[in-house]
C-alpha cells in the first residue's frame, strides 16, 4: 500500500489524453488531494509561467464536476494561482484518479482576478444539454469558491460532513 | 462452448493500438457463481480484456453481453461489475469503513444505505470487528478482505479481480489465494480473475481462459489444460519443457521416430501424415525408470542433477544430443549414472 497515484485525464468521451504520477496527501469522505510536480516544460500562460517541477496540489471531490490545481513555486513554495478544469466527477481509486475534462478552464490569480478559459471549445463539444447545464453549475461552484483566494481553503471542501 | 447458465459472454472482442493488435477475436462465457481466471503473460491483453468488459475501454468490435443483453452502450456505473486492483488499492488515510464506504459516496448513495452496505460487506469478509482500525494496521490477509469487502459494497454482479494478490510474496500468494477461492465461492457472485501467475490461476480457478498476444490459446479447467494443451507454446508456458523433435511413422496408431527410438501417443492429432515432423512433449507425471529399453518410449542418458521437491526427486538426465530431459522419481538417482526412463503413450503430447 502506497501513497503513489496516477492520474489520468481524458477529453470528454472517455479516451485518455494524459497521464501522470502524484502522492495523495490526503483523503476524506468529500474527496481526495494530490501533489504532483508539474513534469511539462516551462509554460508561459496568461500572466503567469508553469514551470517544471512547479508543485501542483490537486483536489478531486467526490460528485463535483471540477477540480482544482493550487499551483506552487518549486523553488519558494509561493501560490502562483489556480488553475480549475471543468470536467465530470473524478474516478477517484486509491491509486488511480481518472476524470473527463470538457474544456472548460478557470484561471484564479493570487490577487483574485478570474480568467474563463476556453470557452469556445466547450461550446463545440456538443454535450447533452444536461451535461452542459452540470458543467456551467461546475464553473460558477469555482468562481464561487474562489472570489476570494486568500480564504479559500482545501481543507474545509475536504472536512465537510 | 454456449452454456444456458452463461450470465456474461464476451463474444469476438478486438482491440488495436498503435497499430498493434492487442485482443483479437476473444469470446468466452462466465457462468453463475463461477470464478473463471484470465491467465497470460505481461502484454497478453488481460488487463485491456478486463477494462473493455468494465466499461473503462471501448472494443473496435464485438459485444459483451450480460443475460443476453448487449452492454456495449451501458457506461462503467450502469454495469454494476466490481473491479478490485492489485496491492488491495486501499487509502492508507482512510479507516476501513470509510474505505469500504469510498465507492459508494462517489455513487452519490445516501448515508444511511451506505452505512448498511458496509456493514454487510464487511460481515460478509468477516471484518466487521475491525471497522474503525486504521488499514495500514492490518495484516495483508485482513487488507485482502477489505479490498474485497469494498468491492462488494455496491453489490455488485460480477467481480473483476486484476491481479489481486500482485506483489505479495509466494507463501502468502498460496495462503491468500485458497481463502479467496472459498470465500468467492460462498458468495456466490460469478468473478474473473486476471493473473499472470499460473499456480495461483489453478488454485483460484473454477476454469481457465489463457491468453497470449492477444489470442485465447485454450480455455477449460485446469484438469483439461494440463492434461492436454492445445499448442506446443502452450505446453511450453505451463512447464512441459521436455521435448522430442520426430518424423511420423505411423499414423494409427500414432508413432515417431525420434533421436530416442521410437515413441508411441495416445495423443489425437488431426490430418497428420507419414513423414512428417513434429514435436513431442514428454510429460513428466507418469515417468518410471526402467532396467531395459521397453520397446520404445524410452529415454537412455546419464543423471546430471538431483533436487528434492517433497513430492520426490526432480531428476536432470542429459541425453547425449545437447538435451535435458527432467522427471520426478521416487529415488535419489546419482549423478553420473546412466538411466533408463519410459513415458507411456498418455504421457506423450505431439505438436504439429
Amino acid at each position: 500500500m502506497s501513497d503513489n497515484v496516477i492520474l489520468i485525464k481524458r477529453d470528454h468521451s472517455g479516451k485518455e489524453v494524459w497521464r501522470y504520477s502524484g502522492r495523495m496527501l490526503r483523503a476524506t469522505k468529500t474527496g481526495v488531494l494530490v501533489e504532483a510536480p508539474f513534469n511539462r516544460a516551462d509554460l508561459p500562460f496568461h500572466g503567469l509561467v508553469f514551470k517544471h517541477n512547479d508543485r501542483f496540489v490537486e483536489l478531486y471531490l467526490i460528485g463535483y464536476w471540477f477540480n482544482i490545481y493550487e499551483i506552487h513555486d518549486r523553488d519558494t513554495d509561493t501560490i502562483e494561482g489556480w488553475y480549475c478544469n471543468v470536467t465530470r466527477p473524478p474516478i477517484i481509486q486509491p491509486n488511480q484518479i481518472a476524470y473527463d475534462d470538457l474544456a472548460l478552464d478557470l484561471l484564479v490569480y493570487p490577487n483574485g482576478r478570474q480568467l474563463v478559459l476556453d470557452e469556445d471549445e466547450f461550446e463545440k463539444l456538443n454535450l447533452l444539454p444536461q451535461d452542459q447545464e452540470r458543467a456551467r453549475k461546475g464553473l460558477n461552484q469555482l468562481k464561487e469558491l474562489l472570489k476570494n483566494p486568500t480564504l479559500f481553503s482545501f481543507k474545509e471542501l475536504l472536512e465537510r460532513d | 462452448m454456449p452454456d444456458v447458465q452463461a450470465v456474461l459472454k464476451v463474444v469476438d472482442i478486438h482491440k488495436h493500438y498503435e497499430g498493434q493488435s492487442l485482443l483479437c477475436g476473444v469470446s468466452f462465457e462466465v457462468q453463475a457463481g463461477e470464478i473463471l481466471c484470465l491467465l497470460g503473460s505481461s502484454g497478453s491483453g488481460k488487463s485491456t480484456l478486463l477494462r473493455i468488459i468494465a466499461g473503462l475501454e471501448t472494443a473496435e468490435r464485438g459485444n459483451i453481453l450480460w443475460g443476453g443483453q448487449s452492454m456495449d452502450d451501458l457506461p462503467v456505473h450502469q454495469r454494476n461489475f466490481s473491479l478490485m486492483f492489485q496491492e488491495y488499492a486501499l487509502f492508507p488515510h482512510m479507516n476501513v469503513f470509510s474505505n469500504v464506504a469510498f465507492g459508494l459516496r462517489m455513487r452519490g448513495i445516501s448515508e444511511g444505505i451506505i452505512s448498511k452496505r458496509v456493514e454487510q460487506a464487511l460481515a460478509m469478509v468477516d471484518m466487521s470487528a475491525f471497522k474503525n482500525r486504521r488499514v495500514t494496521d492490518l495484516s495483508g490477509g485482513e487488507q485482502q478482505r477489505v479490498a474485497l469487502a469494498r468491492a462488494l459494497a455496491p453489490e455488485p454482479r460480477l467481480l473483476m479481480l486484476d491481479e489481486p494478490l500482485g506483489a505479495l510474496d509466494r507463501s502468502l500468494k498460496e495462503q491468500l489465494s485458497s481463502e479467496l477461492r472459498t470465500l468467492l465461492h460462498r458468495l456466490g457472485i460469478p468473478a474473473i480473475y486476471v493473473t499472470h501467475d499460473q499456480q495461483e490461476a489453478f488454485t483460484v480457478s473454477d476454469r481457465l481462459v489463457i491468453l497470449h498476444e492477444g489470442k485465447i490459446q485454450q480455455q477449460g479447467t485446469t484438469k483439461d489444460i494440463l492434461s492436454h494443451p492445445a499448442s506446443l507454446w502452450l505446453a511450453e508456458f505451463l512447464g512441459f519443457t521436455n521435448q522430442l523433435r520426430g518424423e511420423v511413422k505411423t499414423v494409427f496408431p500414432l508413432k515417431i521416430e525420434t533421436s530416442q527410438g521410437l515413441f508411441q501417443t495416445n495423443n489425437l492429432v488431426f490430418n497428420i501424415k507419414l513423414g512428417q515432423k513434429v514435436t513431442l512433449v514428454l510429460k513428466p507425471e507418469h515417468a518410471k525408470v526402467v532396467r531395459q529399453n521397453e520397446n520404445g518410449n524410452t529415454i537412455s542418458g546419464k543423471v546430471i542433477d538431483v533436487t528434492f521437491r517433497g513430492d520426490g526427486y526432480l531428476t536432470k538426465i542429459w541425453l547425449g544430443s545437447g538435451q535435458v530431459v527432467t522427471f520426478t522419481s521416487p529415488h535419489n538417482h546419482k549423478i553420473g549414472s546412466s538411466l533408463q526412463v519410459v513415458f507411456p503413450p498418455e504421457s506423450v503430447l505431439c505438436y504439429v
